[in-house]
């Protein structure tokens, strides 16, 4: 619960440095933008402040990246005034996957190229353009390798035209048939399927007001990434 | 058992990836990506609007995680370009150049596929070129789509034409893909073959036709109860047949 508390201070915060319009960058990206950039030899703390990313994380997505193969050591350096043995790593990438990070885990399984189920059906919605309803976005998003459930397709069109994205191309009506939803123009927002998050929040009745709402897409920054941290903070990670 | 249940009624068990402008259109992305390192790795899937073009490319789009750019009439190669990078999530820099080498290096190194849907606009404005260079660059998988004419207009266009390993004619619907598509659009009721035949005779292969007869049928059948569709019945439900799209025949007087 310690990162709700931190979330509530870093909320404003947030809001500047990930609404700007741009596609949010992951400490991973960072790092990995980091990684590319210095591709003949680099250590793992440079990339950690290059991208902003907290060192323990960005050891372990090291570690991640060097067991996939996509990164290789180089070279150890003794450090001086330290212990014999610490020594300081250099790294060198040998598979460049490309601009968008590569998503590994900590054993070095490379996870994640197919499109997922909200891609799939994001897909339909501004490829096809067409109006659909809720069986048809998940007959038409469905392949031979990932179906796509109705209830799925169902919520995910409901959450969508909520959020302003979809317009009901047709009503519903009463058992004859469900309601057609399309894409409106101008919020096709660019490849990413948005997500339906379950944030919780925190009301109080007695004055009417919201007092803490939970922003999950801020967690990965927060347990991984070192952008919402002031200098202190960092000092102290 | 209990899985089979729940599969019957959260999924439709039809599967579109049978359907056959689909699965040609994904073979062919297929056998491009797969193809022997000196062939070219270009694929062309060209047709009449409504017959199922972009819905095969949003399969293979899904099924392949290709990138997906829809040229616009209005697009610049510029605009083109900032569109590639936007599909690909990079932020774009400034000059065409650095665009152009950005795109072609992400193509090269994800291995993703590229899918242009209507092509027919860049052809239009000589922007082909820039598709050429990315593609000489890249060396990837590419696929695009365009109208009818799309083979007759790039033949202009030689150096670009000997790139195309694949012609792709989009296909006129079959009885199958309409069993199919009325598994989709008419889930709820049961309809005889005589009137799914006449429905493709009348629609003359589109399956966009097909697709909203048949949901018009499927909400006449349930406004008035009936759950099976005979010829009889659908005289019945639909006394002036199904819409066809022809434009009305000239009036004499």
């Amino acid at each position: 619960m310690q990162a709700g508390t931190k979330l509530s201070l870093t909320q404003e915060l947030g809001s500047n440095l990930m609404n700007a319009g741009q596609p949010y960058q992951s400490p991973r990206q960072r790092v990995w933008t980091a990684i590319r950039k210095h591709r003949e030899e680099f250590t793992i703390k440079q990339v950690a402040e290059l991208g902003q990313m907290k060192y323990d994380s960005t050891r372990d997505f090291i570690t991640g990246l060097k067991k996939a193969g996509i990164i290789a050591e180089v070279r150890r350096e003794k450090l001086p005034n330290m212990s014999k043995k610490i020594e300081l790593i250099y790294f060198k990438l040998v598979e460049d996957y490309g601009y968008n990070t590569p998503s590994v885990d900590r054993q070095g399984n490379i996870l994640g190229k197919s499109a997922t189920v909200n891609k799939a059906m994001w897909n339909t919605l501004r490829i096809t353009k067409q109006p659909v309803n809720a069986s048809e976005l998940a007959a038409i998003s469905s392949t031979d390798e990932q179906q796509v459930s109705i209830e799925t397709a169902d919520s995910y069109l409901r959450f969508l035209h909520h959020a302003g994205y979809l317009k009901i191309a047709r009503a519903a009506h009463h058992a004859v048939r469900k309601a057609k939803y399309q894409l409106l123009p101008g919020m096709d927002t660019g490849p990413i399927p948005p997500q339906i998050q379950r944030a919780k929040q925190v009301f109080d009745p007695n004055t009417n007001t919201v007092m803490y709402s939970e922003r999950p897409e801020l967690e990965e920054e927060i347990k991984h990434g070192t952008l919402l941290l002031n200098d202190e903070e960092i000092n102290d990670e | 058992m209990v899985m089979q249940m729940n599969a019957d009624v959260n999924f439709s068990n039809s599967s579109i990836a049978q359907i056959r402008n689909i699965s040609q259109c994904y073979e062919a992305v297929k056998r491009t990506q797969d193809r022997n390192i000196l062939l070219p790795g270009i694929s062309a899937f060209y047709g009449p609007s409504g017959f199922g073009k972009s819905t095969a490319a949003n399969f293979v789009a899904t099924k392949t995680n290709a990138f997906y750019v829809q040229v616009k009439s209005t697009y610049t190669k510029k605009a083109f370009l900032q569109a590639l990078l936007r599909e690909m999530s990079i932020p774009y820099p400034a000059t065409l150049s650095e665009m152009m080498e950005l795109a072609t290096s992400e193509l090269a190194k994800s291995g993703r596929p590229l899918i242009i849907d209507e092509f027919d606009h860049l052809v239009q404005g000589n922007k082909v070129e820039i598709i050429r260079d990315l593609y000489e660059g890249s060396q990837g998988t590419f696929l695009i789509i365009g109208e009818e004419m799309l083979a007759r207009k790039l033949e202009k266009w030689e150096r670009f034409h000997g790139r195309i390993l694949n012609w792709v004619p989009a296909l006129p619907a079959d009885i199958n893909d309409v069993t199919l598509l009325a598994s989709i659009y008419a889930p709820k009721i049961e309809i005889d073959e005589p009137v799914l035949e006449q429905l493709l005779a009348q629609v003359r292969g589109s399956t966009r036709r097909v697709s909203t007869n048949l949901e018009m049928l499927n909400e006449k059948a349930l406004e008035a109860g009936v759950r099976h569709i005979s010829k009889q019945v659908f005289k019945e439900l639909l006394p002036d047949g199904f819409v066809t799209g022809e434009s009305p025949k000239p009036r004499s007087f």
